[in-house]
């Protein structure tokens, strides 16, 4: 969720290309800051340590819905836990050396271990702005989302950050929609998210309703709570049992295999294309 | 977005549900225009959400134009949801079909809310909904057809009809006066997909029924002796779950050691994950020093497609494997398993036959294409495909097909099914000695294999 706000606002801060014909909509980067503005200024933006969000998931097509919680901490890390009846728990973290996955149906998976301290630790909102410069971005037209006019911004990061659409509200200036290409295995696909309701929480304010649409799928997320800046609980952040050892497996399989030998399927793959 | 891939790795799919329902009313014209709304969801969302743009070589637009003259002539529910079906029959997968609205009801989660999802109580939304209906209850006998016959292949312990000394081999020759061999015969003459499945399900439906009515049961014992008895009903063994829009199920996972050191596991479906994972974990956990392990999914019509790489996990040390993949027309996505902290490293034995569908057949065809496991059993059903329900804005619920599956070593299981490597089945003379010559034969093997 933080990283959704560094990711909104690193890409909202660019320089912006007043495009040719369009002069009658308003500059991209004076939308991006109206936004910022709305939501509680850069200051406040700046100032997110932790994020605590504690809602409602619910997946339409499926007819599944449950609990589900996020924590991030100061440094990047993440622990998210959804619990969904019939399902049982579905749990995705990274602290930064280990990013995980593990769900009572599927069993625990090991995503990717850092082969460096803290090496898997994503781009904070601060170290995110300092590749603003390169961000392009343009206002192409007007749209609407849920029945209100907004204004479409086109956003293109340097690769391999994927260039994404934005809607920014004509009246309460707030980001109302996104829509991005990603890459989910082997496939690409485009995922249109909308935000709502924002609300106060401490210093900025963040949207309590997301919907995500993506072919085949679409998924909600109301949130009960959103807290910022608050500790998070001690435990958190720590690994579990069964996936600590498995992680420890996997460095100790990186160290003393041969990179031709490493049983990752990328490579397994890549080796048999050959 | 991590999560999200790993619940669509989860999805699979149930057969489809049990069809019910009068449906002869006449139609009013709200309902015919409902209906006709409906028919555009079904055929657009096949347009654009089957996973082949080629729909298995089918002219939709063609299925389009002769079906809906018939939905607009249709005079009742019946001959709507016929028409319907028809038109998904054309395709030729399964996984498509029309529930009618009273069955969808019962496995709606849709929020009564005005947009809000629903919160499901715990123990599953779905599974309260079923409490509603008066549950089909059964006499113990587990039937089965055993060389074109219908025989008792099981019979629960402390169940009425063990009470009343029914014993596996035991020919049902009616059942209310029903004679079974014809049910048996009719569907095994037909030409459709999953034949054991719809014999059996035929035949168990016979047997089911209210909790306070007895059922008459003819039978020809182990000396050919008829006996004609009077069953009382119980309830069936399991606890009540769902999962989503997939129908409320009994699930049951029975373990026990076996003797000369193998573990076994039997599951009836793959439903239930919080109760069924935790037991699958204890018995392999129990059994890491045995011989070997056999997961018997003879019955099993599948259910959360996820639990197999779950169950997979228990049997391999090294990840970076998969048991197969599923393409939909916009994600192509691994099941991939995940070795767990400990795993089994014995010989591992699965039991299929032709009512294993879905789930069992992805678990049991990857298990064998990576030489993990011996497939023992009859041919399964070949119907693996992952499908979704969706609200018809008639009322009804349209189950169809969102991916196709291949095997890790590019089998389709769809239409084709899992080969087992050893084929056995049970024969009148094995149950009527008290034995299942399917598992003898997996003992047997895993003793045999180093």
């Amino acid at each position: 969720m933080k990283r959704l706000l560094a990711g909104m606002f690193f890409f909202g801060l660019g320089w912006s290309q007043r495009p040719v014909g369009r002069e009658s909509l308003p500059d991209a980067k004076s939308l991006v800051d109206r936004h910022v503005q709305e939501s509680g200024g850069w200051e406040a933006l700046q100032s997110v340590r932790t994020l605590i969000v504690r809602g409602r998931i619910s997946f339409a097509e499926l007819g599944v819905s449950g609990k589900v919680t996020v924590y991030e901490g100061e440094e990047g890390e993440t622990y998210q836990v959804m619990e969904l009846p019939g399902a049982g728990k579905v749990e995705t973290g990274n602290n930064g050396d280990v990013e995980w996955e593990r769900s009572t149906i599927a069993g625990p998976k090991i995503v990717r271990v850092a082969s460096v301290p803290g090496g898997l630790l994503r781009p904070s909102a601060l170290r995110g702005l300092s590749l603003l410069p390169s961000v392009k971005m343009e206002t192409i037209g007007l749209d609407r989302v849920d029945g209100r006019p907004c204004y479409q911004v086109r956003l293109s990061p340097p690769a391999p950050l994927p260039a994404q659409t934005q809607c920014y509200d004509r009246d309460s200036g707030f980001l109302t929609r996104t829509s991005l290409s990603i890459r989910l295995g082997d496939s690409t696909m485009q995922v249109v998210t909308v935000l709502r309701d924002y609300r106060d929480t401490g210093p900025v304010k963040n949207p309590f309703v997301t919907e995500t649409q993506m072919p085949g799928q679409s998924f909600r997320i109301d949130s009960d709570s959103v807290h910022v800046n608050e500790p998070l609980p001690p435990e958190a952040l720590d690994l579990p049992e069964d996936i600590r050892i498995l992680a420890a497996r996997k460095k100790d399989d990186m160290r003393t295999l041969e990179p031709e030998d490493d049983p990752d399927r990328p490579k397994l793959r890549r080796k048999k294309k050959r | 977005m991590a999560s999200l891939r790993l619940i669509l790795a989860i999805l699979s799919a149930m057969p489809a549900a049990a069809q019910t329902g009068d449906g002869l009313k006449p139609l009013t014209p709200r309902e015919r225009e409902l209906n006709r709304q409906s028919f555009e969801l079904v055929w657009t969302t096949v347009r654009d959400q089957h996973w082949d743009p080629k729909l298995n070589g089918v002219n939709w637009k063609s299925a389009r134009w002769r079906t809906l003259p018939r939905i607009q002539r249709a005079k009742n529910m019946d001959e709507v949801r016929a028409a319907l079906r028809r038109m998904l029959d054309s395709l030729g997968q399964s996984h498509f079909s029309i529930l009618p609205a009273e069955v969808y009801r019962e496995i709606d989660l849709s929020e009564p809310g005005g947009g809000q999802p629903p919160v499901a109580s715990p123990g599953g939304g779905p599974a309260a909904a079923s409490e509603k209906r008066q549950e089909e209850c059964v006499t113990g006998i587990e039937p089965g057809m055993v060389d074109g016959q219908a025989m008792v292949v099981r019979v629960r312990p402390g169940s009425p009809a063990q009470k009343a000394g029914v014993r596996p081999g035991w020919i049902l020759e009616k059942v209310d006066g029903v004679v079974m061999r014809s049910t048996g015969d009719v569907i095994g003459a037909a030409e459709i997909q999953e034949k054991e499945r719809y014999q059996v399900a035929a035949i168990e439906a016979w047997l089911q029924g209210p909790l306070d009515k007895e059922v008459e049961v003819d039978l020809l014992d182990g000396t050919l002796q008829r006996r004609t008895l009077r069953l009382p009903r119980m309830r069936p063994e399991g606890r009540l779950a769902g999962f989503g829009h997939l129908p409320a199920e009994r699930v049951w996972l029975e373990s026990r050691r076996l003797p000369y050191e193998v573990g076994y596991v039997r599951l009836n479906v793959f439903l239930d994950p919080e109760e069924v994972m935790p037991r699958f974990e204890k018995a392999v956990r129990e059994c890491l020093p045995c011989k070997g392990f056999i997961i018997d999914l003879r019955g099993n019509p599948g259910g959360i497609g996820g639990m197999s790489m779950g169950m997979a996990g228990w049997f391999f040390r090294r990840g970076g494997q998969r048991l197969g993949t599923m393409r939909s027309r916009f994600l192509t996505e691994d099941f991939e398993i995940h070795p767990r902290p400990e795993t089994f490293t014995g010989n591992v034995a699965v039991l299929v036959d032709g009512r294993s569908a879905s789930t069992a057949e992805i678990l049991a065809a990857g298990l064998q294409d990576l030489g993990r496991a011996r497939i023992f059993g009859t041919p399964t059903a070949g119907a693996a495909l992952p499908s979704q329900i969706l609200k018809l804005p008639n009322g009804d619920g349209f189950q169809y097909a969102v991916a196709s599956y291949v095997s890790r070593n590019g089998k389709k299981l769809e239409g084709q099914g899992v080969a087992p490597d050893t084929i056995v089945s049970h024969t009148r003379a094995s149950l009527l000695d008290g034995k299942d010559a399917v598992i003898d034969a997996a003992v047997e093997w895993i003793l045999k294999e180093k």
